[in-house]
């Protein structure tokens, strides 16, 4: 085997410095984070509305109950107005697991969604419920 | 004197003869680096043409992967760091009390950790790449310098002299 001569010495060392640049020049794609410590609060569940026919006022009233599996961690609950077509509004919030709404028009068919807040800011997925139509007097 | 003549005359004509039939210094050199640049040049400058269509189609494959897997490796990783951001972000907006929700949290950590594998994968196909141009190189520079002619240097002919009789004789060696 001949000797390597100076020169092609030289343009060895030029090509390994080449691909070194070439790996160190790559992105990486390192460091996953973990899992963030989040404090989750469950779905609420049984969400019913309760048409209560139409008021003397001039309204239709209802009554939205909801419980929950563990309430342990739930800040409040978020009510919203849902409708195919556009996100989710969000109507109203409360810790209890009722509320009374009165409209000014019958709202059958609507529907409403409701999460839970946990006490760690952490928002539920929705539980979805339709208004029934208004019973007769 | 006729003698000595002749000799010399047969020293010219072995000298001339070798500078024909070997490889200039600078041309071997000239060939490791034109192998250095793109491999299978320097096989293709000493008439190596089998050697340089190898080498040469393997650089330009491996070069073309390389290029091609590292385009879609650094796409995934920018999309691997703009999820990283994303959720990273969330933490934030827990600590200052701004809800969040558990769907775009678990669904943001779920693009990340595709983000993540599908950087991995493209990671493995570069590393591929980059290591079938590293020795194509490789191959390509240890076959130039091994199979390259002589480097050329050429000799100074010993010369003897030999003391005669009727005079003397000067003799030259070459070796080849």
């Amino acid at each position: 085997m001949r000797g390597i001569n100076g020169f092609a010495r030289v343009a060895l060392i030029m090509a390994a410095l080449g691909m070194v640049l070439i790996l160190g020049g790559c992105p990486k794609h390192e460091n996953f984070p973990t899992q963030l410590d989040v404090v989750e609060a469950p779905a609420p569940s049984d969400f019913v509305i309760t048409s209560q026919g139409f008021s003397g006022t001039g309204t239709y009233d209802y009554d939205l109950s909801w419980t929950v599996s563990d309430a342990t961690h739930v800040d409040r609950y978020r009510l919203y107005l849902v409708d195919a077509g556009f996100t989710p509004e969000l109507v109203q919030e409360t810790s209890a697991n009722f509320l009374p709404i009165s409209l000014p028009f019958n709202a059958e068919g609507l529907q409403f969604g409701l999460s839970t807040v946990s006490d760690g800011s952490v928002e539920s997925a929705m539980t979805i419920a339709t208004i029934p139509p208004v019973e007769a007097p | 004197m006729i003698r000595g003549k002749t000799l010399r005359l047969s020293a010219a004509c072995a000298c001339a003869a070798m500078v024909l039939t070997v490889t200039s210094p600078a041309r071997a050199a000239n060939s490791v680096l034109l192998s250095a640049l793109l491999p299978g040049l320097g096989q293709a400058q000493e008439g190596h043409y089998t050697k340089a269509t190898i080498f040469g189609s393997a650089a330009i494959i491996s070069w073309v992967g390389v290029f091609a897997s590292q385009i879609n490796y650094a796409q995934s990783v920018d999309k691997y760091e703009d999820e990283k951001r994303t959720y990273l972000a969330y933490q934030d907006q827990l600590k200052n009390g701004t809800v969040v929700k558990q769907s775009d949290i678990d669904g943001t950590y779920q693009a990340m950790t595709d983000a993540f594998s599908k950087a991995d994968d493209e990671e493995k196909w570069r590393n591929v790449f980059v290591g079938a141009l590293v020795v194509t190189y490789g191959l390509n520079l240890v076959d130039i310098i091994l199979s390259r002619p002589d480097t050329g240097e050429v000799k100074e002919p010993a010369t003897s002299m030999e003391i005669q009789k009727d005079g003397f004789r000067v003799v030259r060696t070459f070796s080849f």
